[in-house]
């Protein structure tokens, strides 16, 4: 019965240490015993390959020690949800401080390459959630393998009454959505601060900066900005749109659709610095392309009040 | 496609059943083996590789009692329910009779 033994050995090299002999001997028992009954059927002694192909019925020596000690999860399923969710906002946290630290990266050099700025963006982005999603996935192991309460985790603690009242599907607010905005919002800051990050001669060597009639503008924005991250944040707490969220959606969008839209119709929106601009490049140029992105935001933001305007409609039948 | 689903929810149907079968089986001693030929001979058909980690589980729950013993030349572990195993099984054994009875109403209806 060598190849039983051979068997064995196999499976006992996939158990735990301190089941391996228990589990071996009651293995062995059990094959045994089967191969015994075949003998007595056939009124003779099994060949090493009718051995062999009983054996290979069992299944792969891994498979059979996996049902003796099947392998632990590393997320148990009662927590899968939780894991999931924290993922999200694990990796949506990390998308925001990365474009907030590229952003400021860009602000203190003295150059700008628009592909360099993406994939430092990206690449930064993957290998901070490369470790992030190490370590979620580590601390719910440690949750699932060692037992722990894991009530809280769970929300046990709920009540019906808390559940908001979401009614139509677009009540749900997308956390693509949310973390764009918030990601777009505090981009903005930070390129409206940008003295604040820009190094002394990267400011001295600044080819174009704002009019002063523009500049004006910038408590306004920022005071904007703010309360949209702000907004943002809390809409990340609670992704829903209600009427009060629909409403200060509303306010934000105008402020915003107003701001861009007057930035539009201003008739110089940069003014040259004593460093010359490179050649083929003219601030009319470059004031063109600004007043289109604002054309074009203006006109989104407005779209996005007459949206929220019918959402709210909708919500007061 | 259609014969693998009816295999798959066979597979879930019996294996919620397997339990109170094998607790049922041991109010006498088995051996492995031996318990597998009384469920085969009973219509259950188990394979090995179910039955044999289920016993083993439900001994280390401490639902069943065993004990190795010497028999015609080799050893065997013999299963038997232990105490605790016994009130569980007449719980279970209620409880499936309740199930059936519900379950044979809602599967005579037209």
């Amino acid at each position: 019965m060598e190849l039983v033994d051979r068997y064995i050995n196999a499976v006992q090299r996939y158990l735990p240490e301190d089941k391996r002999t228990d589990i071996g001997r009651e293995l062995s028992s059990h094959l045994l015993d089967q191969l015994e009954s075949q003998q007595d059927e056939l009124g003779r002694k099994l060949t090493d390959d009718e051995v062999a192909a009983t054996l290979q019925l069992w299944g792969h020596p891994r498979q059979v020690a996996a049902t003796y000690v099947p392998p632990t999860p590393l997320v148990s399923s009662e927590l899968m949800p939780v894991y999931k969710q924290t993922l999200i906002y694990v990796f949506g946290l990390i998308f925001l401080l990365q474009c907030l630290g590229s952003s400021i990266h860009f602000l203190q050099t003295d150059y700008f390459k628009t592909l360099q700025f993406l994939m430092q963006l990206l690449f930064g982005f993957f290998d901070s959630a490369a470790t992030a999603f190490m370590v979620v996935t580590l601390l719910f192991y440690a949750y699932s393998a060692g037992g722990a309460d894991n009530s809280w985790l769970l929300s046990k603690q709920w009540r019906v009454q808390d559940l908001p009242s979401v009614s139509r599907p677009w009540q749900q607010m997308s956390a693509g959505d949310l973390l764009t905005d918030l990601a777009t919002s505090a981009f903005l800051l930070i390129v409206l601060w940008y003295p604040l990050w820009m190094s002394a001669e990267t400011l001295a060597s600044i080819r174009v900066a704002l009019n002063p009639e523009i500049q004006q503008w910038v408590p306004w924005l920022s005071a904007l900005l703010v309360v949209s991250v702000l907004a943002n944040l809390w809409w990340v707490w609670r992704p829903y749109w209600t009427k009060l969220t629909l409403s200060i959606n509303v306010v934000l969008n105008l402020g915003f659709s107003l701001s861009f839209l007057l930035l539009w119709l201003s008739p110089a929106l940069l003014v040259g610095t004593d460093n010359p601009l490179p050649t083929l490049l003219t601030i009319a140029d470059l004031d063109r392309v600004l007043r289109n992105i604002f054309l074009l935001a203006g006109l989104f933001c407005i779209y996005e009040v007459g949206r929220d305007l019918y959402r709210l409609r909708q919500l007061s039948r | 496609m259609t014969e693998n689903r009816l295999d798959k929810m066979r597979g879930e149907l019996r294996r919620g059943v397997l339990v109170l079968a094998v607790l049922s089986s041991l109010k006498q001693p088995h051996y492995g083996y031996s318990l597998r030929k009384q469920l085969q001979d009973a219509g259950i058909d188990i394979d090995e590789g179910t039955l044999y980690p289920l016993v083993r589980r439900l001994a280390e729950q401490g639902l069943l009692d065993s004990e190795w013993q010497q028999a015609e030349g080799r050893e065997r572990r013999y299963y038997q329910l232990s105490t605790l195993g016994g009130e569980l099984l007449q719980q279970l054994t209620e409880e499936w009779q309740q199930l059936n009875g519900a379950l044979g109403n809602l599967l005579e209806q037209p």
